[in-house]
């Protein structure tokens, strides 16, 4: 979508006046171009033309350059949260079938979080059948994207360095486990910007049943050490979507208006008097923003005003699975809109409030696939017929794997296995049909083409049109990336 | 509320802070509940001078909020403003609301 000559991304934050000392009194110039450039890049993102370098102090979140042209403009990451079985799922493993109720041996029994409920080896109580061109094996829980496989791409050789919730969820989000590193969210929008200023660039939508959040919270979708502008946005699961997007009853459209108008006459007479002072123009210009943003995040978020067929298509009627079918067709109409990455949480917490599935793994998967199923199928079907596929990167991973073994229990469920875990991305640039990596053959652990979560971080910047070892941000006396200092991209997903 | 104004994640240290200036900022100084009562606030305290003459209001609300008296071109807009805008104390309250959001009440020179 970008074919632009290759550019330097900026690091932004140099201060005002060393800005302002470079930059001399070309500055209203400067501000204006800028501020054109955001209108513009919306209606042809081809035509810019403006250095990133100098619309970037003005808006951090200016649309930039990507280092080279990019497969894909927007992401939407649907993470299972509490860990999806690979076995019961997309890992279909008939010699896990045959060794069914023997004994895993040598097995480490504190793999995974419960050593006193180890239990053998246990097939999974699903049936998988064949689909599509690509022949793939798909679990009888996903009637509904089983018809999409040709469409996705499978990793199944995806590991993590740790077996337990929030450092398995901070490493697959910051490529850390500890917490306080800045997300993939906040790196994209760090390095991309955003296509539509009057909405927030990075959205988080976690469950709405009142299941709680994924485990360590916010820090999930934090911009650690980035500046916080780049954080992502959760909406409320109640009351205001997004905070302090609704004016306050005792005021009318029409007064806030005069209100502004009246503000903006005063900064501009206090402008006036000080016409090198860039972050006030910016200022100005950031309350036309807000006002506008009043009116466009409810516009986007509106999903009721989707015709009869878009929401049946979706499951907004089906109770089972109508709440992350409002997130996923929120999702849609957000990346529509130009927002740059979405990530919806399925499940809440931990245990039978995810696909956390101690107890009962059959119960715990038939339920979640249900929630989800239909839901990422529809939004599937939605991008791909309008014609937003292509431009946007569609992410299924959670935070590791389960066991292929039986964690004992009235209902036998399956423990944390961080050696193995398949993810699925669709659309971006990516070949749909294909399976990369391979576990061993009872889905234990990753065996053929290893991907680390270096790696997968290093692909979704690929398809971003970013170099991971060149996106980088200066904190603490070095350059830092989201990769660390690993990560290659898994080429062999790539069309 | 402090986050959106570059408060740093208080899980990391930080050699310097970041200094932007977005959106969402001002929608907290538009639409948070907690503006909205120190601006009714403010305007309960100017309640008593403008009963008497806006004009004095408006000065006490200068001198207050800025340390300086307002020249004649913001005394102008304020009076304007404060007569077109209806009952008296949800225009005082909209008024001090527009002096929170001000550059010069943002900004230390």
């Amino acid at each position: 979508m970008w074919n632009e000559p290759r550019m330097k991304l900026n690091p932004a934050y140099s201060s005002r006046r060393d800005f302002l000392q470079r930059t001399g009194c070309g500055f209203g110039l400067t501000a204006l171009s800028a501020m054109l450039a955001d209108q513009r890049v919306l209606a042809a993102p081809a035509s810019v033309a403006v250095s990133p370098s100098f619309a970037a102090p003005l808006n951090p979140l200016s649309p930039k350059m990507p280092h080279f042209a990019a497969r894909a403009r927007s992401v939407i990451w649907l993470f299972m949260n509490g860990g999806q079985s690979q076995v019961d799922t997309w890992d279909y493993k008939p010699g896990l079938a045959k060794a069914d109720g023997q004994e895993l041996k040598g097995f480490d029994k504190n793999t995974g979080f419960f050593s006193n409920d180890v239990g053998p080896l246990m097939k999974s109580p699903f049936k998988f059948a064949r689909q599509g061109q690509s022949g793939t094996w798909v679990s009888e829980i996903f009637p509904g994207l089983a018809q999409h496989v040709d469409d996705m791409a499978f990793i199944h050789s995806c590991f993590t360095a740790t077996n337990n919730h929030s450092p398995a969820l901070f490493e697959v989000n910051t490529g850390m486990s500890r917490m306080g590193f800045p997300c993939v969210g906040s790196w994209v929008t760090y390095g991309l910007g955003t296509l539509n200023q009057n909405l927030p660039a990075f959205v988080v939508m976690y469950d709405t049943l009142g299941r709680g959040l994924p485990k360590g919270n916010a820090s999930n979708w934090g911009s650690g050490f980035l500046p916080g502008v780049y954080q992502g946005t959760a909406l409320n699961h109640q009351g205001q979507p997004i905070n302090n997007m609704e004016r306050s009853a005792s005021l009318s459209a029409a007064q806030q208006r005069a209100q502004l108008d009246l503000l903006r006459k005063l900064n501009q007479h206090h402008l006036a008097h000080n016409p090198a002072e860039t972050e006030l123009a910016a200022r100005i210009e950031s309350f036309e923003l807000a006002y506008r943003m009043q009116t466009a995040a409810p516009e986007a978020l509106s999903v009721d005003a989707e015709p009869e067929n878009i929401k049946e298509l979706y499951g907004l009627n089906d109770k089972r699975c109508a709440h992350v079918a409002r997130q996923c067709l929120t999702a849609r109409r957000l990346v529509e809109r130009g927002v740059r990455f979405v990530q919806i949480y399925s499940g809440g917490m931990e245990n039978e409030r995810s696909w956390d599935g101690h107890k009962d793994i059959e119960g715990n998967h038939r339920q979640f696939a249900g929630e989800t199923d239909r839901p990422i199928a529809a939004l599937l079907t939605d991008l791909k017929q309008r014609g937003l596929l292509d431009s946007t990167l569609v992410i299924c991973a959670g935070e590791f794997g389960r066991l292929p073994i039986s964690q004992k229990g009235a209902k036998p469920g399956r423990d944390h296995n961080p050696h193995a875990f398949t993810a699925w991305f669709a659309g971006g640039g990516t070949k749909g049909g294909t399976h990369y990596g391979e576990t061993d053959e009872i889905g234990h652990k990753a065996a053929v083409n290893k991907v680390s979560i270096n790696d997968l971080h290093a692909t979704i910047l690929h398809v971003l049109g970013m170099n991971h070892e060149q996106l980088t941000y200066f904190y603490n006396g070095r350059n830092f990336r989201l990769t660390d200092v690993a990560g290659e991209v898994v080429r062999g997903i790539l069309a | 509320m402090m986050m959106l104004f570059d408060w740093p994640d208080s899980l990391q240290g930080l050699g310097q802070r970041s200094s932007t200036t977005v959106a969402p900022q001002a929608l907290a100084l538009l639409n948070h509940p907690q503006v909205q009562a120190y601006a009714a606030a403010f305007a309960k305290r100017l309640l008593p001078a403008a009963k008497e003459s806006l004009e004095v209001a408006v000065k006490q609300a200068y001198r207050t909020a800025l340390c300086r008296p307002p020249d004649a071109v913001e005394l102008a807009d304020a009076l304007e403003y404060l007569r077109g805008s209806g009952e008296l104390e949800p225009a005082l309250a909209s008024f001090c609301q527009a002096l929170f959001a001000l550059n010069e009440f943002i900004y230390v020179e």
